[in-house]
């Protein structure tokens, strides 16, 4: 048998990973010849040599679990999936419920040790919703301000932290930040955008983020413990699917793709269905569509039209297709 | 907080009130693998300030994920494994940072019958291991994890665990040598 096989085995004894079946093997290995013997002791000083020595520094571990409960308070991330503020204070509720029934006492003697940090109440949660066919403008404390698309939402507290703005985004905005020396991040369903002062839209929906920069330089990250994160630069466009790392930069038309800021609806390459689903943001009305072919559609494309009648068939007369109309009710079909 | 108490607890039943919003076995679960995995980040020549971002990043996702914590599955596992991908992730991105040594929380060699330059030589070897083969001896050196531990934090066989183990310390043994 290969030597790499032996040594695999010693190193297995060594760290407590060989099996008693391996071990037999093993010690017949090292009684066949002396030269075995110092091989495994070779492989057992290395061991020994890389043994770790004890680290010396300085960690306050109370310090570390208050900063722990304001990173928790400050980045109501998860929390961010309910529509109001109320989640975000039962989450730090000063109400223990111990239910470690095995162990109550055990409970009571921790309890008493420390006590949980509750965030500043009079710092208000502020909840911005925008309604189809309505686009809304979002001033911030810091002189920031924030263009939302319509069918949006953005949730920030009323003040900023000292060390960083936090913001989160459901839908489309166009966002104007103002250099302060502290990040503005921007948490999305799947994605965390992260500036320093730059102009750049993001756009989250059905767990992709896209953003596209159109002035300075944006950190997107995906929103998961690996955080895969790339730089955009002006004129650059990434998006991050579901939980996958963001895809490399490309430069874009950033004018011409956003669009929305002068009333227009611009695609590019962009499936029916979301067209689709632009179409009942931008116009207020229901448009569905009835095809069994469906990913087979793409258009690129921009719309100025006012009436979605227009528009539909504008888009219908692309992709040959046809639409009829019900009380505001608009079908896509072949 | 003596030690002693908040080792009864195993960490399943840690997970199973954590899971219930309690604030308290969340502590001692921050207060049990805290600083192991703060050392850890250390002996891998991450800098203290982005080691405690490192961890402090992981234990607000495990409060705020709380509801999707799987009581059956290690939450050790689970903490290795997220430091050990925010480090790859780290380096990746930083790569001239980690090269440099911080000389005040360097392994502090000590006299155990090797001279000191000795020492200083085996963790600029360990260093200069891949990445892959590093990760993966670390876990085992350090924090003392079963190959099948070992498999399950880096998502390997345990075959493979195996062959990066047995890798590694030829690779070490030579530049030791």
């Amino acid at each position: 048998m290969k030597k790499t096989y032996f040594q695999n085995l010693c190193i297995k004894d060594i760290t407590n990973n060989i099996s008693d079946n391996e071990k037999q093997i093993l010690i017949q290995w090292l009684e066949k010849s002396e030269e075995n013997k110092v091989e495994y002791k070779n492989i057992r000083e290395t061991w020994n040599l890389t043994k770790p020595n004890t680290l010396e520094y300085k960690l306050n571990i109370e310090d570390e679990w208050s900063n722990l409960n304001e990173n928790i308070t400050s980045n109501p991330k998860i929390a961010s999936t309910n529509k109001t503020g109320k989640v975000l204070a039962s989450l730090f509720s000063p109400k223990f419920k111990p239910i470690w029934a095995t162990s109550a006492a055990l409970v009571l003697i921790i309890s008493s040790l420390f006590v949980f940090n509750t965030f500043n109440s009079s710092n208000k949660l502020k909840i911005i919703t925008s309604q189809n066919n309505e686009r809304l403008e979002v001033v911030f404390n810091d002189g920031s301000f924030a263009q939302l698309n319509s069918g949006s939402e953005l949730q920030f507290y009323e003040d900023f932290e000292n060390d960083k703005r936090n913001v989160i985004l459901k839908g489309e905005a166009f966002f104007s930040v103002k250099k302060d020396g502290r990040p503005f991040i921007i948490t999305t369903d799947n994605a965390i955008t992260t500036v320093l002062g730059t102009q750049f839209n993001v756009w989250s929906r059905s767990n992709e983020t896209r953003v596209i920069v159109k002035e300075g330089k944006v950190s997107l990250a995906e929103n998961s413990l690996l955080g895969n994160r790339v730089i955009l630069t002006r004129g650059e466009l990434s998006k991050v699917k579901a939980s996958l790392p963001p895809i490399e930069p490309t430069k874009v038309d950033a004018d011409h793709l956003l669009g929305w800021l002068d009333g227009k609806l611009v695609f590019d390459n962009t499936s029916l269905q979301e067209i689709a689903e632009e179409f009942e943001r931008f116009y207020n009305v229901e448009v569905s569509v009835e095809l069994l072919d469906l990913a087979k559609y793409n258009l690129t494309g921009s719309f100025e039209d006012k009436n979605i009648k227009d528009a539909l068939a504008k888009l219908c007369l692309a992709l040959n297709l046809n639409f009829n109309e019900n009380n505001n009710n608009y079908v896509i079909t072949k | 907080m003596p030690q002693n108490i908040t080792n009864i607890a195993s960490d399943k039943e840690l997970i199973i009130e954590i899971k219930a919003s309690s604030q308290n076995a969340f502590k001692i679960l921050f207060n049990n693998y805290y600083k192991p995995l703060i050392d850890f980040c250390l002996y891998r020549r991450i800098d203290l300030d982005i080691s405690k971002d490192i961890v402090q990043e992981i234990f607000t996702y495990i409060w705020q994920s709380r509801d999707k914590l799987d009581p059956d599955k290690s939450i050790k596992s689970f903490l290795y494994k997220s430091v050990t991908n925010k480090i790859i992730n780290y380096i990746k991105h930083s790569s001239s940072k980690t090269l440099q040594l911080d000389e005040s929380i360097s392994p502090k060699p000590q006299n155990n019958g090797l001279t000191i330059e000795s020492k200083i030589d085996i963790y600029s070897a360990i260093e200069k291991l891949p990445e892959k083969l590093k990760s993966v001896f670390m876990l085992s050196r350090i924090e003392g994890f079963k190959y099948s531990e070992i498999a399950e934090i880096s998502e390997i066989s345990v075959k493979a665990v195996e062959k990066r183990m047995t890798k590694a310390l030829k690779l070490l043994r030579k530049s030791i040598s």
